[in-house]
């Protein structure tokens, strides 16, 4: 060391380095605060967005009860009709006079919707007359 | 145990020796904000793993360290180091009333010219008070390693100085 340095030295010792700002620590501890406040924004947006998007969709477009597949509507309105003729027949078979006008209604049933359960049922009760 | 408020107990005990830590490499501001925020922001997010620390003064110091270097990493990646490194003053008279700012004004521009590793001993050494062992244990470097940069940074300062203005020092 000469005494260029040791000035030098004795100098720089009459300064200090500048302490840190008393603003960093808000923003230090702000930011991890903001950054919660965030996470919470976006969860309840999130929320409010899909609360807003199933309500949309249950008032304007509200679940259809209606069945729109035609071959559906065909065999729901046939089985119907088959059960409706079964209860009738039933109905006659058990009238003393009442076994021919059954008899009829069972070939009828047997013979329309043999591919339904009314159909197979119209036919067993046709080889037990 | 309420995790933000330990950290913000640290905070009060070491950030402002870390900060000024983060200007001696840093040189900036900006930059040493940056750098004690983001550790301070990494260690809220460790949660619990921060009661593992066994020392809090050496560990963040080397955080600390290590935040700076990725610092100048990533400006010099992009070339703004330079044009940023004008901010405020870094040092300040410890006599405030008796401040010569023409002085002050020429040191500080003389350590900023520093290289990093050397202003970072050299601020060790004057502004901390440390041996130049103490220095090398910080900073894992060899204790004649240190002892070259003080030497390089003195020379340094010198050069700059004395070709300045000699005579009003």
């Amino acid at each position: 060391m000469n005494n260029e340095d040791i000035r030098i030295e004795e100098i720089l010792r009459h300064y200090k380095l500048s302490s840190a700002p008393i603003s960093l620590k808000d923003r230090i501890f702000q930011t991890k605060k903001s950054q919660w406040n965030k996470t919470w924004l976006v969860a309840a947006s999130i929320v409010v967005v899909v609360g807003l998007g199933l309500t949309w969709r249950i008032s304007l477009n509200p679940p259809s009860s209606e069945i729109n597949d035609p071959k559906l509507v065909c065999t729901i309105i046939r089985t119907g009709k088959a059960a409706q003729l079964l209860a009738l027949a039933d109905f006659w078979a058990n009238q003393p006079e009442g076994k021919n006008h059954a008899q009829q209604i069972y070939i009828e049933v047997a013979n329309s919707f043999s591919d339904l359960n009314a159909g197979k049922q119209a036919q067993l009760r046709l080889k037990s007359f | 145990m309420d995790i933000s408020s330990e950290v913000e107990r640290v905070y009060d005990e070491y950030a402002d020796d870390l900060y000024k830590y983060a200007l001696m490499i840093l040189a900036d501001h900006g930059a040493a904000e940056d750098a004690v925020q983001q550790v301070f922001v990494k260690m809220m997010k460790m949660r619990n793993n921060i009661l593992q620390i066994e020392s809090f003064g050496s560990y963040l110091k080397m955080a600390v360290r290590n935040e700076c270097y990725e610092i100048i990493k990533k400006h010099n990646r992009f070339k703004k180091w330079l044009t940023k490194m004008s901010n405020g003053p870094i040092i300040e008279s410890l006599d405030k009333e008796n401040t010569n700012e023409e002085e002050r004004e020429l040191l500080q521009r003389a350590i900023k010219e520093l290289p990093t590793e050397q202003r970072e001993v050299l601020c060790m050494k004057i502004f901390e008070n440390k041996t130049f062992s103490e220095i090398g244990e910080i900073i894992g470097v060899p204790m004649n390693t240190i002892a070259s940069r003080y030497r390089y940074a003195m020379d340094k300062l010198k050069q700059i100085i004395f070709s300045n203005n000699v005579n009003e020092l």
